[in-house]
C-alpha cells in the first residue's frame, strides 16, 4: 500500500433480485464485479462511466453508507495506520467517518429545507462533539468564508440560495472536520454550465489550499479532464481502463473509452466529428454477457472476445487496461 | 422554380417579440419577454440558454400549452403552409385548430420520456390513439402503422415492443418511442425539448444521429432546445441564444461559436471545460448567479454580471436586437452607434 490513502482489492457488490410471494433469490445484479486501483493523498482520481456502470455504488461502498459483498478498501487514517473499512462494525466505524465526506449530485435535495446554514454546516461537528456553541459558529463563519460564501447568510435557509451557493453550503458541511478523502458524486451535474465552472474552480482551490483528496464520481468527460490527475473509466461492474489524464484522453487503450471520448459533442461546429456510434445497448449487469463484457458492442472483437475475460493489466507506466488486444490496436484519443 | 426558391426563402414558423408571462400570487414573471426570431424549412434552429432563460416557455408558446398561471400577452407566432398563414397566438387553446397543429402539423419531444409517458398503458396504446386521432384509421392499420413508427426511429422487434410499457424500455429506447410517437402523424416540425439530456453520452449519440438521419431522410425541421453547447455545435444551423427570457444573441451556428458578439454568449462559451483544454486550470467564470425571475434587474438583463458594461446605460435601458453581421443579431449596447 505504500504511501497511498486509498487502496481497493477486488471489491464486489452485488444486489439480489427478489421474485415472488416468497421472495426467493432469482438472480443477482453485479453492480461493482471485482474493482481495482488506488488513490494516492493529495490527488483526484475520477470514476467516469454511463448510468448503471457501478460508479456510485464503488463509492458508496467507500464510504460504507453500503456493506461491499466481497473486497478490501484498505484506508490510511490521519494516525498512519491502515484499515480495512470493508470489515469494520458500525462503531469502528465512527471515528473513520470524520476523515471520509461527501459531496452530493443535487444540492436541492440534499439540503434540509427547515434547518438554517448553521445547522446544516454545524451538524458534523454538534454530532462528533467538537467545540462547545461559540467554537461551532466561528467554526462555520470560517467553512463558508471558505467556500466563497458571506458568514452573515449563516441564519439563512437553504430556500434563500441559488443551486451554485447551496452546492457550495454541501462543500462548506463536508469540509467542517478537516477530512482527508473527499467523494464527490457528479457534484456539478445538476448546475447550469456557468455556476459549473464556479464549483469546479472551487473544488480545485480547496484541493490547492488544504490538501484534500478526491475521488471525482461523474459521467461528463470534459468536466473529468478538467479536475482529475488519473481517470479510471468504468463498464457494467468493472474498471476496463485506468491511467493518467493525459495519456488516457490522448491514446485510450481501451476501445470502449475511445468510444465514450468521441461520443461527446464537441462545443465547435468546425469539429461535427465522425463519431462513433456504439450499437445496441450497455451489458445488462444481472446477465451480463460471456467473455469481455464489452464484446457485443466493440467492432474490434475478435473471437476471444466472446470467451475469454481481459483482466486489468499495465501496458504502460501507469497505465492499466482490460482489453485482449490493448497492445495491438491503435485508438483515437481526443487532440491538445 | 422561381417560385420555389421564394418559397424556400420564407420561413415556416415567424415568432415576433413573444412575451408569455406568468401572474402567480407572488407578482409577474416575465418568462419570455420579446423573443423572435424564424425558421426555415428542413434546417434546425437551436434555441440555446440555462435553466430560467424561457427557451422552454418558448416552445410551448408556439404549441399553446403553456399552463396557468402563464399567459402569451403579445407578439405573434405566424405558421406558413402553402402561402396561408395562420397566427398562432389567437388560437383558442382547446380548440380544434391547434389541436390539429399539434402532432398533425408540428410535434413534440420532452425531455424526460419517462414522465412523458403514462406507466399504466402500453406505448402502442399511447401511440394508436395519437395516430387515430389524426387520421381516420380502424385499429389494425393504425396499430400497423405504429409498428412502421417504432420500426423507423431504429427500435428492434417494434411488433414486439408495442405491447410494452414504457418502464420495459431502456432510456435510449424510451426516447426513440418519444420521438416515433412526435413523428407518427407526420408533422412538419419537431420541437425536441432538451431531447438527450436524461441520457448516457453514447445514447445521446444515437439519438442525435437518429434526429439527423430522420432530418435527411423526410427532410424535418427541427427546434433544438437545450443547454449543451456541444450539443447544439453538433446539431444546429442557426442559433438563438437567451438569457432571462430574452434573445441576447442569434446567428448563424459557425458565427455564434466563433465570432460571438454577445458578452454572455463569449463568457458561457469560454466557461465550458473543453475535452480539448489542458487538465487542472482555472476556468473563466461568470461572475455571480442567475437572478431570481422575480428580482430581474432592469435594463439589459445581464448588466449585473457582464464585464463589459456600460455604467449608466446599460441598467438603464433594455438594449435591442441589431444586426452586426450576415444574418447575426445581438442586443447589446456595446454594438449601437
Amino acid at each position: 500500500m505504500s504511501g497511498r490513502l486509498l487502496e481497493v482489492k477486488g471489491l464486489q457488490k452485488f444486489f439480489p433480485i427478489r421474485r415472488g410471494i416468497m421472495q426467493r433469490e432469482v438472480g443477482r445484479v453485479r453492480a461493482v464485479d471485482d474493482v481495482n486501483f488506488y488513490v494516492e493523498p493529495g490527488e483526484t482520481l475520477s470514476l467516469v462511466g454511463e448510468s448503471g456502470c457501478g460508479k456510485t455504488t464503488t463509492a458508496r461502498c467507500i464510504l460504507r453508507a453500503i456493506h461491499p459483498t466481497a473486497g478490501e478498501i484498505l484506508f490510511r487514517t490521519g494516525d498512519g495506520n491502515v484499515l480495512d473499512v470493508a470489515k469494520l462494525t458500525k462503531a469502528q466505524l465512527r471515528p473513520l467517518r470524520r476523515q471520509m465526506q461527501m459531496i452530493f449530485q443535487d444540492p436541492f435535495s440534499s439540503l434540509n429545507p427547515r434547518r438554517t446554514l448553521l445547522d446544516i454546516v454545524a451538524e458534523p461537528l454538534v454530532a462528533n462533539k467538537i467545540g462547545n456553541r461559540r467554537e461551532q459558529i466561528d467554526r462555520v463563519a470560517e467553512l463558508l468564508r471558505l467556500v466563497g460564501l458571506r458568514p452573515e447568510y449563516m441564519r439563512r435557509y437553504p430556500h434563500a440560495f441559488s443551486g451554485g451557493q447551496r452546492q457550495r453550503i454541501g462543500i462548506a458541511r463536508a469540509l467542517a472536520l478537516n477530512p482527508s478523502l473527499v467523494v464527490a458524486d457528479e457534484p456539478v451535474s445538476a448546475l447550469d454550465v456557468s455556476v459549473q465552472a464556479q464549483i469546479l474552480n472551487l473544488t480545485l482551490e480547496l484541493q490547492r489550499r488544504l490538501g484534500l483528496t478526491y475521488l471525482f464520481v461523474a459521467h461528463d468527460l470534459s468536466v473529468v479532464k478538467h479536475v482529475s490527475d488519473r481517470v479510471a473509466v468504468m463498464y457494467v461492474g468493472r474498471i476496463v481502463e485506468m491511467a493518467p489524464t493525459a495519456p488516457l484522453f490522448a491514446t485510450p487503450k481501451h476501445p470502449y473509452t475511445e468510444a465514450l471520448m468521441s461520443a461527446v459533442p464537441k462545443p465547435d461546429p468546425r469539429l461535427r466529428s465522425q463519431r462513433i456510434v456504439l450499437e445496441g445497448e450497455v451489458a445488462d449487469p444481472a446477465n451480463p454477457p460471456s467473455g469481455c463484457y464489452f464484446h457485443p458492442r466493440c467492432k474490434y472483437a475478435v473471437d476471444a472476445c466472446r470467451t475469454d475475460t481481459p483482466t486489468l493489466s499495465e501496458v504502460a507506466p501507469g497505465h492499466f487496461v482490460a482489453c485482449l488486444r490493448a497492445k495491438e490496436l491503435s485508438l483515437r484519443g481526443v487532440l491538445g | 422554380m422561381s417560385n420555389l426558391s421564394s418559397e424556400r426563402n420564407v420561413p415556416v414558423l415567424s415568432v415576433r417579440d413573444l412575451q408569455t408571462y406568468f401572474f402567480p400570487d407572488e407578482g409577474i414573471v416575465k418568462a419570455v419577454d420579446g423573443a423572435s426570431f424564424d425558421l426555415y424549412a428542413g434546417k434546425t434552429l437551436g434555441i440555446v440558454g440555462e435553466s430560467g432563460c424561457g427557451k422552454s416557455v418558448t416552445a410551448r408558446s408556439i404549441l399553446r400549452i403553456v399552463e396557468r398561471p402563464g399567459k402569451i400577452v403579445g407578439g405573434s407566432i405566424l405558421l406558413r403552409k402553402n402561402g396561408t398563414e395562420r397566427e398562432l397566438t389567437t388560437l383558442d387553446p382547446d380548440g380544434t385548430e391547434i389541436r390539429h397543429i399539434r402532432g398533425g402539423e408540428i410535434g413534440l419531444v420532452f425531455q424526460e420520456p419517462m414522465t412523458s409517458f403514462s406507466p399504466v398503458h402500453t406505448i402502442g396504446n399511447q401511440l394508436i390513439e395519437t395516430i387515430r386521432l389524426h387520421h381516420p384509421l380502424g385499429k389494425a392499420e393504425a396499430r400497423q402503422r405504429g409498428i412502421e413508427a417504432l420500426r423507423s426511429v431504429g427500435i428492434p422487434k417494434p411488433e414486439r415492443r408495442i405491447d410494452e410499457y414504457a418502464f420495459e424500455l431502456s432510456g435510449g429506447l424510451r426516447q426513440r418511442a418519444m420521438i416515433a410517437m412526435a413523428l407518427s402523424c407526420g408533422p412538419r416540425i419537431l420541437i425536441a425539448d432538451e431531447p438527450t439530456t436524461a441520457l448516457d453520452v453514447t445514447t445521446q449519440a444515437q439519438i442525435l444521429d437518429l434526429l439527423r438521419s430522420l432530418q435527411e431522410r423526410e427532410g424535418m425541421t427541427i427546434i433544438l432546445i437545450t443547454h449543451n453547447l456541444g450539443v447544439v455545435a453538433e446539431m444546429c444551423d442557426h442559433v438563438v441564444v437567451m438569457y432571462l427570457g430574452r434573445v441576447v444573441e442569434e446567428g448563424p451556428v459557425d458565427a455564434i461559436f466563433h465570432n460571438a458578439k454577445h458578452p454572455y454568449t463569449q463568457a458561457l462559451l469560454r466557461s465550458i471545460p473543453s475535452i480539448h483544454a489542458t487538465t487542472r486550470t482555472d476556468l473563466p467564470t461568470i461572475s455571480g448567479s442567475i437572478p431570481h425571475p422575480h428580482n430581474r434587474p432592469p435594463g439589459c438583463p445581464f448588466h449585473p454580471r457582464c464585464p463589459d458594461r456600460i455604467a449608466g446605460v446599460c441598467e438603464v435601458k433594455e438594449p435591442p436586437l441589431r444586426r452586426v453581421g450576415e444574418e447575426q443579431d445581438v442586443s447589446c449596447f456595446l454594438y449601437e452607434r
